[in-house]
């Protein structure tokens, strides 16, 4: 082994010997960054702090401005014949609430001052319609006022009902020739 | 044999073609004979009033969201002229959400300006011509709690009343 091998060796010695002391100082740090809390708090406004890839932003709640409204279609009128329990009608739940909202109806004819239920249908899916009901009771001819109520359900497993209308109408009932 | 055949066979129908009617509508028979020979028939379609309402689902608050803005509109609007479509709010428990006795406040600017001091108040109003109509609603509560001492849901639900006056 001439000098300049020797060189070389010892060069090569002297590095593993300080990267053997580096790696042992890292350990040591980590050790007590686990151990000790104060350590935390010492390093809290240091460099070793990383950004948390686990930490989100604020995520858009069912109350935000962006949940779709539920989409009811209206009417002035409806017309019935007289004396008949099953009457023709067509309340109808649009496509625009697939996948959000099923609708129910409740027919209700003004009495004096309170309102009698003639009508309750069941849970109505988007874009089907009733186009035949049968009431509580016949009426006779003659115009009334009425509101058809409506009230939406989530398509969930809750079926929670929402916020509802009042659809005000006038309600026709003449006689059959 | 066929010549009188093709014969008889021109002959029924030239007795056929001259006793011919024709129908033009419940009612109204026009032959060959009548002096006129031209009718009326009415085509129509009676266009009722109609429109489509969209309203809110829900207003729902957290600690970090105490004001929500929704939108109520009304759309494919067809009215009688000189009618008009007219939606009310109303809240089932005078605009506080409430659970089990206990009650949060909130309240309602409608287009930016507050809404009146009652629970049954106008909205909208849209009138015959105008093909639609929308509202801005603005919920806001400081989640001031009154009696609340249950954990839950405190929920309260709106009706929106439609009338064509």
């Amino acid at each position: 082994m001439d000098k300049k091998q020797k060189r070389e060796t010892l060069i090569i010695l002297l590095l593993g010997i300080v990267i053997c002391l580096l790696l042992i100082r890292w350990q040591g740090c980590g050790e007590n960054r686990e151990k000790n809390p104060a350590f935390q708090e010492n390093i809290g406004g240091g460099v070793e702090l990383a950004v948390d890839p686990g930490a989100e932003s604020e995520s858009v709640s069912p109350g935000s401005v962006l949940e779709k409204g539920v989409v009811i279609a209206g009417r002035g009128s409806l017309t019935f014949p007289a004396g008949k329990r099953e009457v023709p009608v067509d309340f109808y739940n649009p496509e625009d609430n697939a996948e959000t909202y099923y609708l129910t109806f409740e027919l209700r004819l003004l009495v004096g001052e309170e309102y009698e239920t003639l009508y309750t249908s069941g849970l109505v899916e988007p874009g089907k319609h009733l186009y035949r009901i049968t009431l509580s009771r016949e009426l006779e001819p003659g115009d009334y006022e009425a509101v058809i109520h409506v009230q939406p359900y989530r398509m969930d497993e809750e079926r929670k009902p929402t916020n509802n209308a009042d659809m005000r109408i006038r309600l026709y009932v003449v006689s059959e020739e | 044999m066929k010549k009188l055949s093709m014969c008889l066979w021109a002959l029924a129908l030239t007795l056929a073609l001259g006793v011919s009617v024709v129908s033009l509508a419940e009612g109204e028979i026009i032959t060959q004979d009548s002096s006129q020979n031209s009718g009326n028939i009415t085509v129509g379609y009676s266009v009722g009033v109609n429109y489509t309402l969209t309203i809110p689902a829900s207003v729902t608050f957290s600690d970090s969201e105490k004001e929500i803005q929704r939108s109520l509109q009304v759309s494919d609007v067809i009215l009688n002229e000189g009618s008009s479509i007219v939606v009310n709010l109303s809240s089932l428990n005078n605009f506080k959400m409430t659970y089990r006795g206990g009650e949060i406040g909130y309240s309602l600017l409608v287009n930016a300006t507050a809404a009146p001091a009652a629970n049954d108040f106008t909205i909208l109003t849209v009138k015959a011509g105008e093909p639609s109509g929308w509202v801005l609603l603005d919920f806001l509560t400081n989640l001031d709690k009154n009696n609340v001492v249950y954990t839950g849901n405190y929920t309260d639900t709106l009706t929106f009343t439609v009338s064509v006056k």
